[in-house]
């Protein structure tokens, strides 16, 4: 876990910072001591390219996930603990219909109406197209936990909402809530490559999925790009699922003093 | 409330939100009449032309239409409803064969030997993971690639590859809930009791995949969605009819009616998943939603 935390920090420098990866090479120059994977088509160094596209991805599909997955928990405690008869129907009937239709067909929608560029508007439409699917699993995880002696106890001794979600509920929902937020970062990675592929995007933009939109283009002459892009995203998940799994251990976040 | 009439009092209201949701976002998108007439949009006559072939229709107009059966027309002048039997002609053996594959990998899962399932969970979900529109993009290059590939067996190939890079991301959604679900229930003190009586692995399988289909009867509305998203990237990547190929046409030419159609009918489609899992799951005994 110490390692992995240990990555944050270059992860958002890379992620966050305004680096680009120069463009003073010639393009796809083979391998050499300087530039392990050689340059792209337009003359950037490979690895650094994918360094940052990787961490870029990365910082944007873990804000994206964190912020559905907090506000879903929000939602999904109301929905279960707080609202009324009609209120639980009305939000229900919400997501079932926000629900029914692919989230990518939304964000397609929204880069189609706004125009290349406007990726805040996608992150905005992803974001909201998400919300449903996430509120769903955590509403169900905490219906099942509602019925749990302890979680009666808690709302019997009057337990406030806060109180009750940070004891209680977040630390014995992490078995779902984790795996789906590292379901939503693959989701919110994939929203840039799919855009992409309607041609709403740039291919000098440093995104994995944009790499990836590029390396299926340039596979035939040049498979190394699709190779190091499929191993990125191997690392990536590799690093997640590492997290998830320490993340998972209930006496991480429970803080209740042993 | 019963869950099976409640699925299906939820079906109408399911794909008319939908339908009216849909509507609302597709009046965000910009001027279709730039996306059709393209440089002549400019002339005033061309516009007024357009207009008057293809009027602006209201939201009670478009839904009054709906429920007379007329879907409205494509930029091209063509009835959706049209196009839509067209596509759906074109895709519904894919889908068949996308869902046999689905049905075919839960199945091995169900029957994987104890050791392995967790294996196999492991490599679905990294599956599950990676961008849906990766396997179009590795199966096209294996398409490319493939030296067998020439007259009719290339078409054929390219159908299959096509199906397969479709099915591909719901397939290890589905596989890993097996793997997950039968690597728990394997441990259920009803499994080790009919295996201390005496019952074979294959028995206990058997009537363990009754608890697969009833535990996973929820997830077919995700695998349903899965495949929808799927299909957006496999069938044009392959150059394919079908579904997938005229959604993305309809948003690239910001053609109103055919997104709206296209929204409803896949909600419609949702909303009947959503029937069949919950009649599945009746027919278990399970009756709460």
């Amino acid at each position: 876990m110490s390692r992995i935390l240990r990555l944050i920090p270059l992860v958002l420098i890379l992620g966050f910072a305004p680096f680009n990866s120069a463009a003073d090479q010639n393009p796809w120059a083979a391998p050499e001591l300087l530039h392990p994977l050689g340059t792209d088509e337009f003359g950037r160094d490979a690895l650094l390219t994918l360094l940052i596209a990787s961490a870029r991805s990365i910082a944007l599909g873990t804000s994206l996930a964190i912020g559905v997955t907090a506000a879903a928990t929000l939602f999904a405690y109301w929905l279960v603990f707080r609202s009324g008869r009609f209120g639980g129907a009305a939000l229900l009937s919400l997501i079932q219909v926000v629900e029914s239709i692919p989230v990518v067909i939304w964000v397609l929608a929204a880069f189609s109406a706004t125009g290349a560029g406007s990726k805040s508007v996608a992150g905005l439409v992803f974001f909201i197209a998400m919300l449903p699917f996430a509120t769903a699993i955590a509403a169900g995880e905490f219906w099942r936990l509602r019925k749990r002696p302890f979680v009666e106890a808690a709302l019997l001794a009057g337990i406030g909402g806060c109180r009750l979600l940070q004891r209680h509920l977040v630390p014995n929902a992490t078995s779902v809530l984790l795996p789906l937020l590292v379901q939503i970062v693959g989701l919110a990675i994939m929203i840039e490559g799919a855009t992409g592929l309607l041609g709403f995007t740039n291919r000098t933009d440093l995104d994995l999925g944009v790499v990836l939109l590029r390396g299926k283009e340039n596979v035939g002459a040049h498979p190394a790009l699709l190779v190091s892009v499929l191993a990125a995203f191997a690392v990536i998940f590799l690093a997640l699922r590492s997290a998830q799994r320490a993340l998972s251990r209930r006496d991480r976040l429970d803080p209740t003093p042993a | 409330m019963k869950a099976l009439p409640s699925s299906l009092l939820w079906f109408a209201p399911t794909v008319f939100g939908a339908h009216a949701l849909a509507y609302a976002v597709v009046q965000l998108l910009p001027d279709p009449i730039n996306a059709v007439l393209g440089l002549q949009s400019g002339s005033n006559e061309a516009r007024r032309a357009l207009l008057e072939a293809q009027p602006v229709r209201t939201y009670v107009h478009t839904l009054t239409d709906l429920l007379r059966g007329h879907l409205g027309t494509t930029r091209d002048g063509v009835p959706v409803g049209q196009e839509l039997a067209r596509a759906l002609s074109a895709s519904a053996p894919r889908l068949a064969a996308a869902v046999a594959l689905i049905s075919a990998a839960v199945l091995v899962i169900a029957f994987l030997p104890r050791r392995r399932l967790a294996g196999a969970h492991a490599m679905t979900a990294a599956l599950t993971f990676l961008p849906p529109f990766l396997a179009p993009f590795l199966m096209l290059w294996l398409y490319i690639e493939s030296q067998a590939a020439a007259g009719t067996a290339a078409d054929r190939l390219s159908w299959w590859l096509c199906t397969f890079s479709a099915a591909l991301p719901a397939m290890a959604f589905a596989s890993m809930q097996a793997a997950l679900i039968m690597g728990r229930n394997l441990e259920l003190p009803f499994a080790r009791t009919i295996k201390a009586a005496g019952a074979t692995e294959s028995r206990i399988r058997v009537r363990l995949t009754h608890h697969l289909i009833g535990e996973m009867a929820p997830t077919l509305e995700k695998l349903g969605i899965g495949l929808f998203t799927a299909l957006l990237f496999a069938e044009p990547a392959f150059g394919e009819d079908g579904l997938g190929s005229l959604t993305l046409r309809a948003v690239r030419r910001s053609d109103l009616d055919l997104i709206v159609a296209l929204v409803a009918a896949m909600a419609a489609a949702i909303a009947l998943l959503r029937v069949v899992s919950a009649a599945t799951r009746s027919s278990y005994g399970v009756q709460t939603l």
